[in-house]
């Protein structure tokens, strides 16, 4: 309510076009939005890029924010798609697709080797800035496709089909590529031996 | 409704004990005495007895599929009698699983355990206002 409040605020004085509102709506979002294009697109340079033409897009279309999002999380999405757009753009470097990470299965559908155990990891183990840094590092190893969508559903917190409609595709494509990044990142902070960073 | 819905006077929580047994080493939790009495059940019970051979006709590749429902909670209750029975008969998957979920769990708390965004760098904020100037300035 209250951010409600002081959005609608913000909001009149942006559409007055007050250079101080637009002053004022950096200071308040653009750390986060920075962070979360540095998520996306991993280099500070294409960060700044994507958040800038994010911010000139958004002020272009204040006439047409209904106001149904608070302008917080109007202000991720347009961001979110500033960075695919970007991502989408960028020259298509062949990657290691990781399969071989995969489980394998035997003729009958069953594991092949024996699956590796997870000590129970307590919550505030991703406090520790260590296995933060390790998980970061880990999640951008991951091939485009897979850590693009394990970061907005995992990360950014965005519902699968959000998801899909920011990618672009069906809600049951995102759902395959979200479990691919979860299955691969998984094998990759095994490979890490990330247990014994927990232990 | 079949026999588990309904159960016998003789063993009427029979099934839904067995079934809380079957949840609990799908969960890696249970002890081989859990087992020995699920399987006891099992043995006598038509119903699970179908639901067993419905885990055991199930790969554990299938099981995989269902992770992501599971470790939201929105895998559908039938669907899960046969996931939990599954898990309590294959060691593999109920260690994937645990895997699994610790891995999105532990990215999860990793996201919202974010150290505090940076700042917005000045020159990118003067950047931003002077090109909206700009625009301005070009529209009118």
């Amino acid at each position: 309510m209250l951010e409600g409040t002081a959005d609608a605020g913000l909001l009149v004085r942006l559409r007055a076009g007050e250079e101080s509102a637009f002053a004022e709506l950096l200071a308040l979002h653009g750390g986060r939005l920075l962070a979360t294009a540095k998520r996306l697109l991993r280099q500070d340079a294409d960060a700044q890029d994507a958040v800038q033409e994010a911010f000139l897009s958004a002020f272009r279309a204040l006439d047409g924010f209904d106001g149904r999002a608070g302008l917080g999380t109007w202000l991720h999405r347009i961001v979110v798609n500033a960075c695919l757009l970007r991502i989408r753009k960028r020259d298509r470097h062949p990657e290691p697709t990781l399969d071989d990470l995969l489980p394998t299965y035997d003729s009958t559908g069953h594991y092949i080797t024996r699956q590796a155990s997870w000590a129970d990891t307590p919550p505030e183990i991703s406090q520790r800035a260590e296995v933060r840094r390790l998980v970061r590092e880990t999640i951008n190893e991951l091939p485009e496709g897979a850590r693009t969508a394990l970061v907005l559903r995992d990360v950014e917190g965005l519902s699968t089909a959000d998801v899909a409609a920011a990618l672009g595709i069906e809600s049951g494509a995102a759902r395959v590529r979200i479990h691919r990044g979860r299955q691969l990142l998984k094998a990759l902070l095994e490979r890490k031996n990330l247990s014994g960073v927990l232990e | 409704m079949t026999d588990c819905d309904r159960p016998s006077a003789d063993f009427p929580d029979d099934c839904v004990r067995a079934r809380a047994l079957l949840a609990k080493l799908a969960q890696g939790r249970g002890t081989p005495e859990d087992s020995a009495a699920a399987e006891a059940h099992i043995r006598v019970c038509a119903a699970c007895t179908e639901v067993r051979r419905d885990a055991i006709v199930l790969t554990c590749a299938a099981i995989a599929a269902f992770l992501d429902d599971v470790i939201t909670d929105r895998l559908p209750a039938a669907k899960r009698i046969v996931f939990e029975s599954h898990l309590a008969i294959c060691p593999d998957c109920v260690r994937y699983m645990i895997g699994f979920r610790s891995s999105v769990e532990l990215t999860r708390g990793v996201a919202a355990a974010a150290d505090p965004p940076p700042d917005m760098p000045a020159q990118l904020i003067q950047a931003i206002l002077a090109a909206r100037a700009a625009g301005e300035a070009g529209e009118d």
